[in-house]
């Protein structure tokens, strides 16, 4: 459980990311509405601690973000048969049994279009000033990165047809 | 609308997003429809088409890619006197105005924000052929 100084650090962090984190949440249902026609439930976050229950992650995008008040990543993480199965889908249903490096491209993607929805409304609607860098890939021994990190990390499990996936909200005041 | 035989590259650097595309397209009712992993690799299929005399009638291309982006794509074409004015479709997860704004600088003929329906590209393709009647 965290402690006094953490609990304190992530009542402030939480605060100011709750509202980036609806519009993110939205971005990624209408996505994959979008993309695939399937529907997205999203479910309630979590902060990251070795008691919570993640199914394995095989693959996941992660992008910079930075505004204002806030700098951090966003990650994007999918199990094997959960992110196939989108694969599949996406892929006028041609079946995929293994995440080959031609497949990793649409976590990025999916995560980049995502990000573009919550950019647009929170930049030109609510003058948020958020810039991005461009996705990255982390598969292997680079997914351990993000669960050692020292800073909190806020967990959205999305439940689709193909299994769960979520996103993993990485961030750090500015002022600090 | 565009003539269902009209010659199609699509232009995308993830495999999947090409796919989708293409599969909108085709769905559509387009019979001729190509594709290109980057800029790099499709400028010599315009070129080359024009020379044969089968040219492209229509470019739907992603912004960013690596080698060659979409809007380098764009000016290339642009710049030459044979392909100038082929229909250019700017397809891409950049939805913010200065980006729009950027595009249409850069000269191209219609902007789609991803995710989009069958229905948006159709709606966008109808502005383009009433663009260019």
């Amino acid at each position: 459980m965290p402690n006094g100084k953490y609990a304190k650090r992530l009542k402030v962090l939480l605060a100011r990311d709750k509202h980036f984190q609806s519009v993110l949440n939205r971005a990624i249902e209408e996505t994959f509405a979008a993309l695939m026609e399937i529907k997205i439930e999203t479910k309630d976050g979590f902060i990251y601690n070795e008691g919570n229950f993640i199914e394995e992650v095989a693959l996941a995008a992660n992008v910079g973000v930075f505004t204002l008040e806030f700098s951090g990543n966003i990650i994007l993480a999918f199990p094997k048969a959960t992110f196939l199965g989108f694969c599949t889908k996406l892929g006028n249903d041609v079946s995929h049994d293994e995440i080959k490096p031609e497949l990793i491209d649409t976590a990025l993607e999916i995560l980049n279009i995502a990000l573009g929805i919550a950019k647009t409304r929170l930049n030109e609607d609510e003058r948020f000033e958020m810039a991005s860098t461009i996705p990255t890939a982390l598969v292997g021994k680079d997914l351990s990165c993000f669960t050692q990190n020292s800073e909190p990390i806020f967990v959205v499990p999305y439940e689709s047809e193909f299994g769960r996936f979520f996103s993993f909200s990485v961030f750090g005041l500015n002022d600090d | 609308m565009f003539a269902l035989d009209t010659k199609i590259l699509v232009v995308d650097d993830t495999m999947m997003m090409r796919s989708m595309i293409k599969k909108t397209l085709t769905g559509l009712g387009f019979t001729k429809v190509f594709d290109a992993n980057d800029g790099a690799t499709a400028w010599p299929l315009i070129d080359a088409a024009q020379t044969e005399g089968d040219p492209f009638g229509l470019v739907l291309s992603d912004w960013n890619m690596p080698i060659m982006t979409g809007i380098e794509l764009l000016k290339k074409i642009r710049a030459d006197e044979r392909l100038k004015d082929v229909p250019f479709v700017i397809v891409t997860s950049e939805g913010e105005k200065t980006k729009v704004i950027e595009a249409i600088s850069a000269g191209i003929t219609q902007y789609v924000v991803k995710p989009f329906t069958a229905n948006v590209l159709k709606d966008k393709l109808d502005q383009i052929s009433k663009q260019v009647a």
